[in-house]
């Protein structure tokens, strides 16, 4: 698996997929931001993406939501939650139903790319790194 | 003012009883997620704080910054509902929050694993298996926050007044038995509670205050209060932020004075390598915890102390109390920070496990900071502050480059300078352990002279008869001979005596 990874970017916030988009993208990653839930599950359903970034906390459809649909209907797509309402008993119950990991608020684009990076390796993509400018 | 504060574990049923006896009461009721809410809104990165514990990593300076405001933000948000009135709280740590205040009830809820399992599987939807490992999983998770917020196991059952399991009660009859238990007079208020309530709100009060401002936010403080007295405790390298402290908490409502203070126990280690899983830092930080004291770190760099000549310089400094916050990350970024520029951090390697080790410090609450000089003997000694009050000046690995001999001369050397030149004893990294901690070669001390008290104490005490009739022995050769005895005799015993009781004291942590 070599190709650019798709990335699906899920956060209620506009300035959240505002940075990170373009700090992914320098990495060669093909990201699409959403910026409510029901829209991210339209797109899943007639998409798979290699790796969905999803924040927990949403009106109408929840991060949670987000993680048990792609784990019903992907069984290779990797999740990855962040939010800034973190507790060991949101991270736990995420890391149990099946997210690949799960990253507190604020963070660095560097250390989303690092979990990205391993989620890539985990489904057989070398890996990411920057594109030439 | 009633407080009753429920503990409760992961799934235990705590939150539905807590509910319950608000409602019987008919007071407010308080979760740890309102805390939360309220503590994200400050600004408080509570996320970070709980992922550490998921993720099993120590605590960055940053986050030990954090954790002071956390704590000090949800005592005081408490504090201030439970003056509003009646208040049950429900959480983790709610027995915690309110320490010295003897009118809080402090209740814990506990249930079996099968109850919780069940619960785990209703309320998440998860299989069995999967329920059984995320109730282990988060009652880790929680055990290891207690410890390391508040330094005391959630196990420990003399921290609360009753431990119910809704097991054996219906939530309805528990919450019955707590509104009865909560009449009693032990429960009430007192004045003497309303103080310390007032004292504990005004103190993290001003600890919010100083986390808030500008110009103190990157600093370490411990704050109390007393009657309207705030104490403001920081530490010696944040002395020039001394000044700012009352202007910050100017408009703080409810004190009469504020007293600053410079954290007045401090250990000076001066080495050219750290590492924060050595012995010596073992050492260092177990001779800091029994001391009470600050860890200052200088890393000499290579090459430094040899010559005259060299200038002194600060390379580079970290502040076991300073995050790396830009200003920027101030200003609302939804949570994504800038990155790193790339050669913007040294390596382990590069800064000599400086940065790490001021970091597992600061995770121990024993961080004065650090810094990497370099010069000569002369200039290392004038950036020595001689305002801080170091209690040891600890003198590691130095002269790394140099061979064997040469490194243990010029170490030596270098020890009696410093000892010469600054009023504070001087001890090396290995002396460290024989002299100020108890080790095995002091239990095999105590053990081997107390039995040689022992042995003549009794021998003294069963043989008075035979020794009183040979110190009053007649003629002068027997004068003479009694006298040399005795005074060979009293230094062994004296000698004996102090070793036993200068290795019990250390034992026991008392020098």
């Amino acid at each position: 698996m070599n190709g650019s990874l798709q990335i699906m970017l899920v956060d209620d916030e506009p300035i959240v997929g505002k940075r990170l988009k373009p700090a992914l993208a320098k990495y060669g990653l093909e990201v699409e931001v959403f910026e409510d839930g029901p829209g991210a599950l339209r797109r899943l359903r007639e998409k798979e993406f290699d790796i969905v970034v999803t924040d927990v906390r949403m009106e109408d459809v929840d991060g949670m939501q987000v993680l048990e649909y792609v784990l019903a209907n992907s069984k290779r797509t990797k999740v990855i939650i962040i939010t800034g309402y973190a507790t060991v008993e949101v991270a736990r119950e995420a890391l149990v139903k099946g997210a690949f990991d799960f990253i507190a608020k604020p963070f660095k684009p560097d250390d989303l790319r690092a979990v990205i990076d391993r989620a890539a390796k985990a489904l057989g993509h070398p890996g990411i790194r920057k594109s030439d400018d | 003012m009633q407080v009753i504060c429920i503990s409760r574990g992961t799934l235990t049923g705590g939150k539905v009883l807590a509910e319950r006896l608000a409602g019987a009461l008919g007071y407010p009721c308080l979760s740890r997620e309102d805390l939360i809410e309220a503590a994200v809104k400050e600004g408080i990165h509570v996320g970070k704080i709980e992922m550490a514990m998921v993720k099993g990593r120590g605590f960055s300076d940053r986050l030990v910054l954090e954790r002071e405001h956390y704590l000090a933000f949800t005592r005081a948000y408490l504090c201030e509902q439970a003056l509003k009135g009646q208040l049950v709280y429900h959480g983790r740590t709610g027995h915690l929050l309110l320490p010295g205040v003897d009118n809080v009830l402090r209740v814990r809820v506990v249930a079996d694993q099968e109850y919780r399992l069940k619960a785990a599987m209703q309320a998440l939807g998860l299989e069995r298996e999967k329920a059984r490992r995320y109730v282990e999983e988060v009652d880790e998770d929680r055990r290891q926050w207690v410890h390391t917020m508040y330094g005391v196991s959630c196990d420990d059952v003399s921290q609360y007044d009753l431990i119910v399991s809704l097991q054996q009660f219906s939530v309805e009859n528990a919450a019955a038995g707590l509104t009865a238990i909560a009449q009693l007079p032990d429960f009430q208020m007192t004045p003497a509670s309303r103080q310390a309530v007032e004292d504990l709100r005004l103190g993290a009060k001003a600890r919010v205050f100083l986390a808030r401002d500008d110009r103190t936010y990157r600093a370490s403080f411990k704050v109390s209060a007393s009657d309207g007295v705030i104490t403001v405790t920081y530490l010696p390298q944040d002395a020039g932020l001394a000044e700012s402290i009352p202007p910050v908490l100017e408009s703080l409502e409810g004190y009469r004075s504020i007293r600053t203070t410079m954290a007045t126990s401090n250990i000076l280690w001066i080495q050219e390598v750290y590492d924060p899983t050595s012995e010596a830092f073992r050492n260092v930080v177990e001779v800091a915890t029994k001391w009470g004291a600050a860890v200052e770190l200088m890393r000499l760099a290579p090459g430094s102390a040899e010559g005259a000549a060299a200038p002194g310089e600060v390379l580079e400094a970290f502040d076991g109390t300073i995050p790396q916050i830009q200003p920027s990350s101030r200003e609302y970024n939804g949570g994504i920070e800038d990155d790193v520029a790339e050669g913007g951090q040294r390596t382990w390697a590069e800064n000599g496990g400086l940065k790490q080790t001021v970091e597992e410090l600061a995770r121990q609450g024993r961080s004065a900071g650090g810094r990497e000089v370099r010069g000569s003997q002369t200039h290392l000694l004038e950036m020595i502050d001689r305002s801080v009050p170091y209690t040891m000046v600890v003198v590691g690995d130095v002269f790394l480059s140099k061979g064997s001999a040469a490194q243990l001369r010029l170490a030596r050397e270098f020890r009696s300078y410093l000892a010469d030149n600054i009023k504070t004893p001087v001890v090396a990294t290995d002396e460290l352990k024989a002299q100020f901690l108890f080790g095995k070669r002091d239990l095999f001390r105590l053990i081997g002279y107390l039995a040689v008290v022992l042995v003549i104490y009794f021998l003294v005490f069963t043989h008075q008869r035979q020794i009183l009739s040979f110190l009053s022995g007649e003629g002068w050769v027997m004068k003479v001979v009694a006298a040399v005895v005795v005074f060979l005799f009293v230094p062994i015993v004296a000698y004996s005596y102090g070793t036993v009781s200068r290795s019990f004291l250390k034992l026991i942590k008392i020098e």
